[in-house]
């Protein structure tokens, strides 16, 4: 069933990808939103739910690769993926710019993500329509 | 769930999600306002083996569809975990 309104929507995720069952709801949400023609403006990770941000990630081959759903899910949407710089930084999650800044010898952002301030959380959540969290 | 049905107000929705769902259960029967509407994400309900015969017949099961169909109507929404 269609939506008679098209809203502008944002998600929080707390939750880490295999730890709490926050990431897998919200991608379920995520494409039921999607079915029903809503827009998806942001998705941010905050908390634990920045470890779904890592290049790492490597599960089993039957299992689900959180991390890369969401990825091709923001790439096919306009989706912004932004991960909450402080939580990130202190998890040992970097892009090349903050790894320069530690002098860390690598990093781990996955791509199609994006550090950022908690100022982005509150962006969405003045300027969207809703703001969904899936707390852990 | 204590928090959140303290917090509700009258006409409210409720929806239970992930380990949530076990608020649907008949156990928790006697906890639920009669002022408030409740939901529960059939698709948690089922991976928690908590069949139609185990929930409150309070609590209407919904699927994502459903879940998002929600907070359309909802003039805000708040996440309790």
């Amino acid at each position: 069933m269609k939506s008679c309104n098209e809203m502008n929507y944002s998600i929080a995720i707390y939750g880490g990808p295999y730890s709490d069952q926050a990431s897998l709801s919200a991608l379920h949400f995520a494409r039921a939103l999607l079915k029903r023609e809503h827009r998806i403006q942001r998705v941010f990770f905050y908390h634990d739910g920045v470890y779904n941000s890592s290049a790492l990630v490597t599960p089993p081959q039957d299992e689900i690769n959180v991390p890369t759903q969401w990825q091709t899910l923001a790439s096919e949407h306009g989706i912004e993926l932004v991960v909450c710089i402080a939580a990130a930084v202190r998890r040992g999650l970097l892009d090349e710019k903050e790894a320069k800044r530690y002098s860390k010898s690598s990093y781990n952002l996955a791509e199609g993500y994006t550090l950022s301030g908690l100022g982005q959380l509150i962006d969405a959540s003045i300027n969207c329509d809703k703001l969904i969290t899936f707390g852990a | 769930m204590q928090e959140c049905l303290y917090s509700a107000s009258s006409g409210d929705s409720v929806l239970f999600i992930e380990d949530g769902v076990y608020g649907a259960t008949s156990a928790f029967k006697e906890r639920l306002r009669d002022d408030l509407s409740y939901f529960v994400l059939q698709n948690d309900a089922a991976a928690r083996g908590l069949s139609a015969c185990l929930l409150t017949g309070q609590c209407q099961p919904v699927d994502y569809s459903g879940f998002v169909e929600l907070t359309e109507q909802a003039d805000s929404v708040c996440s309790w975990f």
